[in-house]
């Protein structure tokens, strides 16, 4: 009895010292064993140690859900030679975590999943990277996450009810975030539908987003479909969706256009995606391609996509840096409009 | 009735041998990272996350609970036994821990600590069983306004904290509050006090800042004792009587044990607070209604037992609404809910009704693996004292390596371990001049969610706090406190004018003798 206790405690004593060197031992110096790959086809390459999958937010936050599920089903499927450790890098609008990975010059292990906070942080901050796609190795999107208007089920049923009533008296609404990607919606939204100056309550988070609207704390609130999920219908109830078409999920619940807005610049979606430190090494850039590739295409994420209401986009290589770039310009542009930034 | 259905299908559940087991594993692990500073609960839960998805989700989230439960009773033991916090949470339970355990009664604040925090996990999983859903309502009507009159009510039990000269309290309280404000400006979004570095954008995090303060100072604070010889090595013989001892006086305080279980269920459950106010809010509210306040911070052992009857209260209450309601109350339900959404499961109402199985395993858990960790603590007090007769000179580097690995852990930032050595210093600067430390953690703790509600609150209320007072539960807390920052000053103007009724020179005198013991 007491030598089983004993060798369970050893056991578990064990476990938490690898854990303890698993999560110290990611510091050294990244060094750039991979210079010279000469001419010809760069062939994928693991990296020579533990991955850094860097977050923006601290565990439970919207994109560690996401990073931890991606970093599950490597695990599953067994689809990494080395392990895959979540390294999170909270604070500043993702400015922390962007910083950590741009230390990471040349490294062939560490890679960040996106939000649209890497899009406007770089130019509110001042950081000493530009963009994200001009600074960073692109590597895959994921997933695209769409936003929609939610209200508190004891309010307006339909968008024409909120509306009529925006315009009239000022809203409160709740947002992720001071600066974050649902206040640059918000101020499309205000600008397009001629509503009253809105309040925004900033929080920490989509969950306390959809927590203080279930809680009728605000009038409405601009979130990503899976942040409202736990209180859906119960509490709360989306009134539009900012996609061009109708989700497959909520078939009643109209578009942007179908009630009236004419703006295109409110087809604004959530890039989910994963960029790698800058001057990563080609065949170790190709290499977590390949691995996203596969987590994009395996059953779970397929699974997770349907359950959290995202739409499922997957591109690579110079897609996906052009994607990065516009979506860039198209922040500089909104940032510039709302007069965050100016023009230079 | 429902609750005893759902308590049978937990029952199997739980008593399925490889749930058990992994349940086992779990509590074991949570109490060893609640031993090791800075690598708290919710890391533990976090790290081991990628491991469950090869489990049956019923056992995973009773192995991530069981790691979260073991970690708040582990946090005491390192507050206790060596002034350093494990856990956040602990932080409280070292004000009168520590002092208990320099006058060698180590294990009986051992004792208290486990009892109390067993009575409480008991109690917590009993409203969790029966009153789950009115309780859960609760968390959804506290708005900005309502978190920022918690706060309040919070910092007012702290107000002649420790018994220190006022402007110390208020030097220590301010400076806390000033590094709080380091970081990124909550409402606008802008870099404040940063000096245009990216290092100081995560602002300080309390938990190297608390490493530094409480353990590396007491370590080198400790050695210039042994220097002078002052001090003799903290000893501790487990002895039988210190646990009946314990439960007795659990047993006879039970009216603190039940205010500050309450207490702790109601702030756990608020988003984003979760047990390290709580702890600090009973500490300060079993201190202020104590017949002898001036006991605390020396040794008293209700002082022990409050906070950790709230952390454990606090723990319990925080997986609540984030089971009925898809809202976490503390950072490690947090990462639980995280842990649903990788199983495929949505937190909330309908989660009971999808998956009984998992949410009924995990609740009959809590009567199982609290019992365990608690077991687990009594057998380990021998194992322990132990630990403690390992000569200082070995024991201390040990414990010095484990607070900056685990000070770096946190952020894996460099940052952090430069903050441990930093205040390690200031924190014996301090001590040497006798100024109180808990109030500076206090302050550093619970700075950025007061500010953040205080101005979610003003954002609300179109800048003008009456919104404070327009919502009844928001009135009743903030007149509650303000009331308690008044008292001292109240309660001296009332004595002052019954004494000049009595019109006695001499009585007037007596009573600031009597205001002078009770500041030393």
């Amino acid at each position: 009895m007491h030598s089983i206790k004993w060798r369970r405690f050893l056991f578990a004593s064990v476990v938490v010292l690898l854990l303890v060197v698993a999560a110290c031992a990611q510091e050294e110096p990244a060094g750039d064993e991979s210079e010279g790959d000469g001419g010809g086809a760069v062939e994928a390459k693991a990296p020579g140690r533990a991955v850094e999958f860097v977050v923006t937010t601290s565990p439970g936050g919207g994109s560690d859900v996401y990073a931890r599920r991606m970093a599950s089903i490597i695990e599953e499927l067994d689809l990494s030679t080395v392990p895959w450790v979540v390294v999170n890098q909270e604070g500043g609008s993702g400015a922390v975590a962007m910083q950590y990975l741009h230390s990471k010059v040349g490294a062939s292990n560490a890679v960040l999943i996106t939000l649209n906070s890497v899009f406007t942080t770089p130019q509110l901050q001042d950081l000493p990277f530009a963009s994200i796609s001009e600074d960073f190795t692109p590597i895959a999107s994921m997933a695209l996450d769409a936003f929609a208007l939610w209200a508190n089920t004891d309010t307006w049923e339909t968008y024409e009810e909120f509306e009529a009533e925006a315009k009239q008296r000022s809203l409160t609404v709740a947002g992720t975030g001071a600066r974050q990607e649902d206040e640059v919606l918000l101020n499309l939204l205000v600008r397009a539908a001629g509503l009253k100056k809105v309040r925004y309550v900033p929080q920490e988070g989509g969950g306390d987003v959809a927590a203080q609207l279930a809680g009728g704390h605000v009038d409405f609130s601009l979130n990503n479909p899976s942040e409202g999920l736990p209180h859906y219908p119960d509490r709360l109830r989306p009134l539009v969706v900012f996609t061009p078409e109708r989700m497959d999920a909520w078939p009643d619940v109209p578009t942007f256009e179908e009630v009236g807005l004419d703006a295109p610049e409110l087809d604004y979606r959530q890039v989910r995606g994963i960029v790698g430190a800058p001057g990563m090494p080609e065949e170790n850039q190709l290499w977590f391609e390949d691995i996203f590739r596969q987590v994009f295409e395996s059953d779970q994420w397929q699974d997770a996509l349907e359950e959290e209401l995202l739409i499922g986009e997957f591109l690579v290589g110079d897609e996906f840096g052009d994607m990065l770039r516009e979506y860039d310009e198209l922040h500089t542009e909104l940032m510039i409009d709302i007069g965050w930034v100016e023009e230079d | 009735m429902e609750a005893f259905e759902g308590l049978r299908i937990g029952l199997g559940q739980v008593l399925d041998p490889s749930n058990f087991f992994f349940m086992t594993v779990g509590v074991m692990l949570g109490l060893i990272v609640g031993v090791l500073p800075g690598l708290g609960g919710t890391a533990g839960v976090a790290l081991l996350l990628p491991v469950t998805v090869f489990m049956a989700p019923s056992a995973a989230i009773l192995m991530l609970a069981g790691i979260y439960w073991g970690s708040i009773f582990g946090g005491a033991i390192t507050s206790i036994l060596f002034g350093v916090a494990g856990e956040p949470w602990s932080v409280a339970t070292m004000f009168d821990g520590r002092p208990l355990a320099k006058q060698g009664k180590a294990g009986l604040a051992l004792m208290a600590a486990f009892t109390a925090s067993f009575t409480s996990a008991i109690l917590g999983a009993l409203l969790f069983t029966f009153l789950a859903t009115p309780f859960a309502g609760l968390a959804l009507r506290f708005g900005p306004p309502e978190l920022f009159a918690v706060l309040l009510l919070t910092f007012s039990t702290f107000v002649g904290f420790g018994g220190a000269p006022p402007f110390k309290t208020i030097a220590m309280i301010a400076a806390g509050l000033l590094l709080t404000t380091v970081g990124l400006d909550v409402v606008s979004g802008t870099p404040r006090l940063t000096f245009g570095t990216v290092t100081l954008l995560q602002g300080f995090d309390f938990i190297p800042v608390t490493i530094g303060l409480f353990g590396i100072a007491e370590i080198l604070y400790g050695a210039t004792e042994r220097v002078r010889g002052v001090i003799a090595v903290t000893q501790m013989k487990p002895r039988f009587a210190d646990f009946l001892l314990a439960i007795k006086t659990q047993l006879q305080r039970w009216w603190i044990a039940l205010t500050n279980f309450l207490l702790g269920f109601v702030v756990g459950m608020l988003p984003g607070l979760g047990a390290t106010p709580a702890s600090f809010m009973a500490w300060g509210v079993t201190r202020r209604t104590s017949k002898h306040p001036e006991r605390f911070g020396k040794g008293a052992i209700e002082g022990v037992m409050a906070p950790e009857t709230a952390n454990n209260a606090a723990g319990t209450a925080a997986i609540l609404p984030m089971l009925t309601l898809g809202i976490p109350g503390s950072p490690t339900a947090a990462v639980i809910m995280a842990g649903l959404f990788i199983w495929g499961m949505i937190p909330g109402p309908t989660l009971f009704e999808d998956h009984p199985d998992v949410v009924w395993g995990f609740i009959t858990g809590l009567y199982f693996s609290n019992t365990l960790a608690f077991l687990m603590c009594l057998f380990a007090t021998p194992l322990l004292a132990m630990v403690l007769r390992v000569p200082y000179a070995i024991l201390t580097p040990i414990i010095v390596v484990f607070c900056i690995a685990g000070a770096y852990s946190v952020n894996n930032s460099m940052f952090d371990v430069w903050l441990v050595l930093i205040f390690g210093v200031i924190g014996v600067v301090l001590r040497v001049l006798q100024y109180p430390v808990a109030p500076f953690i206090v302050a550093l703790v619970l700075g950025f969610p007061t500010e953040a509600a205080l101005r979610r609150t003003m954002i609300l209320g179109d800048g003008s706090l009456g919104i404070l007072f327009g919502r009844p539960i928001a009135a009743v807390l903030t007149v509650v406190a303000l009331l308690l920052f008044m008292q001292p000053l109240l309660s001296s103007v009332i004595r002052r004018v019954r004494a000049a009724r009595r019109g006695g020179k001499e009585e007037e005198e007596e009573e600031e003798e009597e205001e002078q013991v009770a500041v030393k």
